[in-house]
């Protein structure tokens, strides 16, 4: 729908203000400045040759990583007769210009077509929805303008950073498939274990000849299996603290990303579960697709509250495997996810915790109030860890602001300790 | 654009103390630099409308205190230079921070030199076409002319606007 636009207004003010002038003042002059004005409205009066109009909106990549850079490329193609397209495409709230503009007004060329690109930074993982593009048509005299709305939606995933993980909490057991865990049972291996007598059936490349020398007899050497494990990411996101793109949530769904990726390097069947508002899982698997599968349900993690939550123990065993060592990643702002996870201990899971401290995402120093309530709840996260340990559960807190190898290499002296005892 | 339009405003503001260079003038003239430069900064066409109307009004000014006889062709000096500051100080109200697609500018410009020169023809012969008629005919009732001319001049406009708005819609 066309409107009149401000200079419109403006111009007929200007004429009837200098032609009232003009009459009070007896100055023919005034009459004759008028006319320049008269003729542009005149001008703008003649039908506008409008037509069809096309955008089509395209992006350089489907799948990013947070603070990787985006490139959108907004084509219009329409009559070559229309005069100004002016076109603005909103950027979300976790996204940051970097060159260019998300505004621009262009004439298409002899061919109807006309483009203008411009790149953005992608700040916080999530799904990233473009291509509502507003458009407004406007003659030449900018005295009529036309407005519509394009919707070409083009979805961007991105995904959360990942850091190298060096020090790994160890599985307990292992499963039936290839791995990089010595298993305690023999078979076919690289990790020599026990010798004993030549058998029928034995291979000769696996004869001990140094032992076979030494008793004079035939011995063999029998190799441990290497198997893989499977793992189990457990996300909390009942709750969350802090500004985004830093809340707990956050750094919590970059850990479990940074996890899964050093795990599946292993062989390892990773597994996810998010524990909140949305319950999301993915099975355990192997492989970069199964990476991406996991990657896919933590780029969509959110937190919704809800009085509602999942029974764990109804998990499916698909999901959940009894034997899986499970990863909670959690801030420990809410009770239900504790008691699912000791539920999952009392069943006989390995469970470890690793508990992004929402302390140190406290502005500091900004007064003794904030100061004095931040050491109090220091004091109760820390009986809460207390009281976690003495079920037998190994619990680290990570402060988000330093490498996740240092809470990770802590967890593995943690659980170490646990079976030398 | 804002760097054309401050220049048409100061141009705008300063041709009238051609023709009458007097204290009075100097001091409508500042008045019309002070509330275009508002209206520029802040990008409001209110503001702009008012300073370009009071630079009608400091060209009057002029005009009366020089006494002189109609000075038809600085009126469509005037006319002209009023025109193209709305037009520039609107173009850069809408697109100061957009980006400008290849040929924006050059046929914008080009399109604003047509109007000016159409303008500024239609205004000459309009100012020949009246020095010959007043030459050749007497109009004792000349003010009672001229006001209904103005008013028909104005809804003349109105119904402009009307009809374009009408055929968009």
């Amino acid at each position: 729908m066309s409107r009149l636009t401000p200079l419109g207004l403006s111009i007929l003010t200007l004429v009837t203000f200098a032609l009232v002038l003009a009459v009070l003042t007896g100055r023919a002059e005034l009459i004759v400045v008028t006319v320049p004005l008269l003729i542009v409205l005149l001008r703008a009066t003649r039908a506008a040759r409008g037509g069809d109009i096309a955008v089509a909106h395209a992006v350089s990549a489907a799948r990013v990583v947070e603070r990787e850079r985006v490139s959108v490329t907004v084509t219009v193609t329409g009559a070559p007769a229309l005069p100004l397209v002016e076109l603005v495409d909103p950027l979300g709230s976790m996204t940051r210009l970097v060159t260019g503009r998300n505004h621009a007004l262009l004439t298409l060329g002899r061919d109807g077509r006309a483009a203008w690109t411009y790149e953005i930074e992608c700040m916080r993982r999530g799904p990233l929805e473009l291509g509502r593009v507003h458009v407004r048509l406007w003659d030449r005299a900018g005295l009529r303008a036309q407005e519509i709305a394009v919707h070409d939606p083009k979805l961007v995933r991105v995904y959360p950073r990942t850091v190298n993980v060096r020090r790994l909490p160890r599985p307990r057991r292992t499963q039936t498939f290839v791995g990089n865990y010595v298993a305690a049972t023999v078979g076919e291996g690289l990790e020599p274990g026990d010798i004993r007598p030549f058998a029928p059936g034995d291979r000769i490349r696996h004869i001990n000849w140094r032992a076979s020398r030494r008793w004079q007899r035939l011995y063999v050497t029998q190799y441990q299996e290497e198997r893989n494990a499977d793992v189990v990411l457990m996300l909390d996101s009942l709750a969350e603290f802090g500004d985004p793109p830093g809340t707990t949530l956050d750094h919590s769904i970059r850990a479990a990303a940074s996890l899964a990726a050093a795990y599946l390097a292993r062989k390892d069947r990773v597994g996810f579960i998010e524990y909140g508002g949305f319950f999301r899982s993915v099975r355990p698997g192997t492989g970069r697709r199964q990476y991406e599968r996991v990657l896919d349900a933590l780029h969509r993690a959110d937190v919704l509250f809800t009085y509602v939550t999942r029974d764990i123990a109804l998990v499916p065993k698909r999901v959940l495997p009894p034997q899986a060592l499970v990863v909670a990643i959690t801030p420990l702002l809410e009770r239900r996810f504790e008691e699912a996870v000791m539920d999952l201990a009392a069943r006989g899971f390995d469970v470890v915790i690793l508990s992004p401290s929402p302390i140190a995402l406290v502005p500091r120093g900004t007064s003794r109030t904030t100061d004095l309530a931040c050491r109090f709840w220091a004091i109760d996260r820390r009986t809460r860890f207390d009281a976690l340990r003495r079920l037998g559960l190994p619990v680290v807190e990570w402060d988000p602001t330093e490498p996740l190898d240092v809470a990770l290499d802590s967890l593995a002296r943690l659980r170490r300790q646990r079976v030398a005892r | 654009m804002w760097r054309l339009a401050v220049l048409l405003v100061v141009t705008l503001a300063a041709y009238p103390l051609a023709i009458m260079p007097s204290k009075a003038v100097a001091i409508a003239a500042g008045v019309v630099l002070f509330v275009c430069g508002i209206g520029l900064l802040l990008r409001w066409m209110p503001a702009v409308t008012a300073g370009v109307a009071l630079a009608v009004g400091e060209y009057t000014l002029a005009l009366t205190l020089s006494g002189s006889a109609a000075r038809l062709g600085s009126a469509v000096v005037v006319g002209v230079l009023a025109t193209l500051v709305l037009h520039a100080a609107d173009f850069d109200r809408r697109f100061r921070r957009v980006t400008l697609g290849v040929g924006v500018l050059g046929s914008q410009l080009t399109h604003w030199a047509g109007s000016v020169a159409l303008g500024g023809t239609a205004a000459m012969m309009l100012v020949t076409g009246a020095t010959l008629v007043t030459g050749a005919i007497r109009l004792p009732w000349a003010p009672v002319l001229a006001a209904a001319g103005a008013l028909a001049a104005v809804v003349a406009a109105g119904v402009a606007l009307r009809r374009m708005l009408a055929s968009a819609a």
